[in-house]
């Protein structure tokens, strides 16, 4: 029998770099399973990555507290900052602009985070990425 | 002062996303949450108290007023980090067999009900890597009771717990070292080697490999920690080894043993024992080699 969830926890981590302190203690902590396991198993498995990717991982936490986990693509965020090559995004994005970026490019992230997105089809998702860059002061153009 | 989070509940990926790429803009740690059967999503930022919680939150409003309709935007409040995070496993988790000859389980379990026959080993691993039940330690201890230790000098490389230090001296080792570049996990190590009544036998350092105070030679030495952190101390940790002396390795997962072989033996070493947890995916492999 399919042992039943509990919940599902989505967590950022540097890859390589989970330790059980918060905020993955603090994330995962009250929902009873082991962290120290957790974190085990995600060094291990993003350990030969790019130590500065902040990769998100799922895990499926189920009743006996047993748990699995994948891992995803990195947030839009960060894959906007990549492609403007911007530090950091603007915190008062509605009168600062810090970069443009093409439709295309946009775009091209929503492709890449559509298995991601729980959005229906690539012209959804990429509204939720231009969206997100509009946010953080990155002006979207054609 | 316990940290602030800010906990927003939502109901769209969108809002999800925004919510997340606020912390990422503020360089804030979050999470998301997702019960089954529920369209519900929590996010929760953590804040520091001094970081002005109030302001942080009124920001966030703002931020994802940009882009969300009001009947897309979420319910946000400010509330303390939750209590004993870090203590709700405990209530989860029960001693069991591991690798057939021990018994490993909490403090606060009971010992009556342990098979006969069995090693009790008592391990509260806190916040250190090491409660005895995971497969890399339970391949450790089925590889130490397979090649024995009986009278040898043991150095246990990066001992988390303690929970292989103390194993060794259970299994008649002479005398063991642990070391941890963590200071919080010696000291829990500590605890449990006097739990286990052989803190006599056991010296643990908080240091590296290259500052470890005793310089060996060693008989055996138990390395249980992932191929990249092995290759930092590889050559090290063989130098260590008495002529003839053997280590195990661990913490491989079986898609990288291929590679972790060539590095193992590149060090000098012959693999003479190969074992693993059985799982086609996601898997473990150990292995046991002896210096050429």
């Amino acid at each position: 029998m399919a042992k039943k969830v509990k919940a599902v926890v989505k967590l950022q981590i540097a890859a390589g770099a989970a330790t059980p302190a918060p905020p993955v203690g603090s994330a995962l902590g009250p929902h009873g399973l082991n962290i120290m396991e957790f974190c085990k198993a995600f060094n291990a498995k993003t350990a030969g990555m790019d130590k500065d990717l902040v990769i998100p991982a799922v895990i499926t936490v189920f009743e006996d507290r047993s748990f699995t986990f994948v891992t995803k693509t990195p947030p839009a965020a960060v894959l906007l900052r990549k492609a403007c090559g911007i530090p950091k995004g603007s915190s008062s994005s509605a009168k600062e602009k810090v970069a443009k970026i093409p439709m295309s490019k946009v775009r091209e992230i929503a492709e890449l985070k559509m298995p991601d997105l729980n959005a229906n089809d690539v012209d959804a998702a990429c509204r939720i990425i231009a969206g997100t860059a509009r946010s953080m002061g990155i002006e979207v153009v054609d | 002062m316990r940290p602030m989070r800010i906990r927003v509940v939502c109901d769209s990926s969108f809002a999800e996303e925004l919510a997340g790429a606020f912390a990422e803009l503020h360089e804030l740690e979050w999470s998301a949450e997702m019960r089954p059967g529920s369209p519900v999503r929590i996010v929760q930022i953590l804040c520091e108290p001094a970081a002005v919680p109030q302001e942080t939150l009124a920001s966030l409003a703002a931020f994802l007023g940009q882009e969300l309709t009001p009947e897309m935007m979420p319910r946000l409040a400010l509330r303390p980090v939750r209590k004993n995070w870090d203590q709700a496993w405990k209530r989860f988790f029960r001693g069991r067999v591991v690798a057939g000859r021990f018994w490993i389980g909490p403090p606060w379990e009971t010992r009556e009900n342990i098979p006969p026959g069995l090693v009790p080993l008592v391990i509260d691993a806190g916040t250190a890597f090491g409660t005895g039940h995971h497969p890399t330690t339970e391949l450790v201890l089925a590889l130490l009771t397979e090649t024995g230790c009986d009278g040898a000098r043991v150095l246990d490389a990066g001992t988390g717990s303690g929970v292989l230090a103390i194993a060794a001296c259970l299994l008649g080792a002479d005398r063991v070292t642990g070391y941890d570049i963590d200071p919080a996990a010696t000291e829990q190590a500590r605890t449990n080697a006097a739990a286990n009544g052989v803190e006599g036998r056991i010296s643990l350092h908080a240091c590296t490999i290259q500052t470890l105070p005793q310089g060996g030679p060693w008989d055996l030495i138990l390395a249980n920690m992932l191929p990249a952190q092995f290759a930092a101390v590889a050559d090290q940790a063989t130098a260590l080894l008495a002529p003839g002396g053997r280590i195990i390795f661990s913490g491989i997962l079986s898609e990288v043993w291929p590679g972790t072989r060539s590095l193992i033996e590149d060090c000098g070493l012959k693999v003479t024992r190969v074992i693993d947890d059985g799982k086609d995916q996601g898997g473990w492999t150990a292995c046991l080699a002896c210096r050429l």
